[in-house]
């Protein structure tokens, strides 16, 4: 009898709910600021707006970082994360410009910039909305009022990021960011199976030709026993008859 | 509202606190073991493990066939069952059923190399071979959820006469409805490629889905948790949650590769050109009584997603339940 309990990933809610708390105290600090400074409240949301509209496309680019295996070259981040970790693959030394990889670095570089000019546009929509929708008083100074102006903020800029992140180009230029990424590592991969290979020890390559022998031998030998369970089941019921 | 620039003391105290107490029950609700009810395992192979659940004490005898449950392959299955009073298992012993839970395991760099069809197939044919044998049938119910309803169809469509009854709750049938941004993200990529690079973290994943909504579930949700500090029970629910969500086994490289491919890109379940071990995968094969359970608020399986089963399947006796 057993109960499961979870070892969990490296990912953590603590952090994720800490992250989350830093942001919020941005925002408080945001309407101190922006209170303390007011003359026209009408101007003073208008700041504020921009002010969340930097937060906001900053909020993107941390959000982005989850998927840093995808977006972040090794060598170029200083997070490879989680997929490079993993695989124990190690940074592209800049020595090593291998004009295949040059071209698929600059590409990404090229895309990111695409991608980092598409949070742009999401969080100046959020901003308009954002302004447009807040009115011109500043809020009291107090949780429950501050917490109306967060939730305002958050849908707007949810409604400005669905809007971006279903275009095609937003679909497109994050997918083919993700291909250049894979093709860096599939491009260091072979470069660590030719030194493999020069040691005399097995490539990925090799091990995956083994490791699908090894499953067509385990198929089979499981539709042996298949065969034989039916076998044995049809005998012993002819014997019952 | 009105412009006060007064006195910011008592609110940077309120949110100190709220946030303190906030992170303490959050790390306490860590503590706490998931997967309340006692299990079993009754049979395994490779990494997945079937469990039958222990009947409840105050329920004399199982009265009705056996259900299997199939869960996703890219969450872990302990959501069904996560405190008593949160608990499908439970609620479905408590009906009298007989229930089983199909644990597919956390795949490593050895299982990389596993393919749909061994899921399909062998993993979950072989589960419910062991029940049929077990209860001497000839059918079975199949509860099967999210991406595990998506296995559970095509297991359907290639085995009609061992499913008695099939329940699908939020599963993905029609992956290209224009509001589903998961698909429209998957559209282009390069699963050859990425198959080639191993499987595919969990992590990765997670971040992929929090990021459909960033604003909410990165930010929005946490500070929500604030107003909801003083609430113990509360707290301990968003944590046991939060948990699951953050606990996303890797997924075994050429699968993941191919679901994708065939799934999100190509949607060949609704155009009825999957094919697994050589078997066409035809949804009108379903005859049997479907009953689709979704949510209407799904962002990762919108409704479109999942009532699209209903013109799918050759059932008569459909029923939708959202």
């Amino acid at each position: 009898m057993e109960r499961t309990a979870p070892p969990g990933g490296s990912m953590h809610p603590e952090a994720a709910f800490a992250a989350a708390m830093e942001r919020f105290a941005q925002l408080l600090r945001a309407c101190q600021n922006e209170s303390n400074r007011a003359t026209d409240p009408g101007q003073a949301m208008q700041s504020l707006g921009t002010r969340l509209a930097a937060e906001g496309e900053r909020w993107l680019r941390e959000s982005a970082s989850a998927l840093a295996g995808w977006l972040s070259p090794p060598g170029l981040a200083e997070s490879a994360g989680p997929w490079f970790r993993q695989a124990g693959i190690p940074p592209l030394a800049p020595s090593s410009p291998h004009p295949r990889t040059l071209d698929l670095l600059t590409r990404w570089i090229h895309l990111q910039a695409q991608l980092g000019i598409l949070w742009n546009t999401v969080a100046r929509s959020a901003s308009e909305k954002f302004t447009e929708r807040v009115g011109t008083a500043l809020p009291d100074l107090e949780m429950r009022s501050i917490r109306k102006l967060y939730d305002l903020w958050i849908e707007c800029a949810e409604e400005a990021y669905a809007a971006t992140a279903h275009t095609e180009e937003y679909c497109r230029t994050q997918a083919e960011l993700i291909n250049t990424m894979t093709a860096l590592v599939l491009a260091q991969r072979q470069h660590a199976e030719r030194v493999a290979g020069a040691f005399g020890l097995p490539t990925r390559s090799e091990m995956d030709e083994l490791q699908s022998q090894l499953k067509a031998l385990r198929s089979g030998l499981h539709a042996d026993r298949e065969r034989g369970r039916k076998k044995a089941k049809r005998k012993k019921r002819g014997a019952g008859n | 509202m009105s412009n006060i620039s007064g006195d910011t003391e008592p609110m940077w105290l309120e949110f100190s606190r709220r946030a303190s107490e906030a992170v303490t029950r959050l790390r306490q609700a860590g503590g706490e073991g998931v997967g309340y009810s006692l299990k079993e395992p009754v049979w395994r192979r490779d990494k997945t493990v079937l469990y039958r659940y222990l009947p409840l004490p105050f329920i004399q005898a199982a009265r009705a066939q056996p259900v299997l449950i199939s869960y996703a392959l890219v969450n872990r299955p302990y959501i069904l069952d996560l405190q008593p009073d949160r608990s499908l298992v439970r609620s479905l012993l408590a009906a009298g059923l007989e229930v089983y839970l199909i644990d597919w395991g956390r795949p490593d760099g050895s299982d990389r190399g596993l393919e749909l069809n061994d899921y399909i197939a062998g993993y979950l044919g072989g589960c419910v071979r062991h029940v049929l044998e077990a209860h001497g049938i000839e059918a079975l119910n199949l509860l099967g959820v999210c991406q595990g309803g998506t296995l559970s169809l095509c297991y359907s469509a290639l085995n009609p006469k061992r499913v008695a009854n099939l329940v699908t709750m939020v599963t993905p049938v029609d992956f290209q409805t224009p509001d589903n941004l998961l698909s429209k993200w998957a559209r282009h990529l390069d699963m050859e490629s990425i198959r080639q690079t191993g499987n595919l973290p969990g992590d990765l994943l997670t971040g992929l889905f929090l990021s459909l909504r960033p604003f909410r579930h990165m930010h929005q949700k946490y500070v929500a948790l604030l107003d909801q500090v003083t609430d113990a029970r509360a707290v301990d629910n968003f944590g046991r949650v939060e948990k699951w969500i953050f606990d996303s086994p890797d997924q075994a490289a050429a699968a993941v590769a191919q679901f994708v491919q065939w799934f999100y890109q190509e949607n060949r379940l609704v155009r009825g050109t999957l094919e697994l071990g050589g078997r066409r995968v035809n949804l009108k094969r379903i005859r049997q009584p479907v009953l689709n359970i979704y949510a209407q608020q799904d962002h990762i399986v919108p409704p479109s997603a999942t009532t699209a089963l209903r013109r799918c399947i050759g059932s008569l006796d459909y029923t939708e339940h959202p």
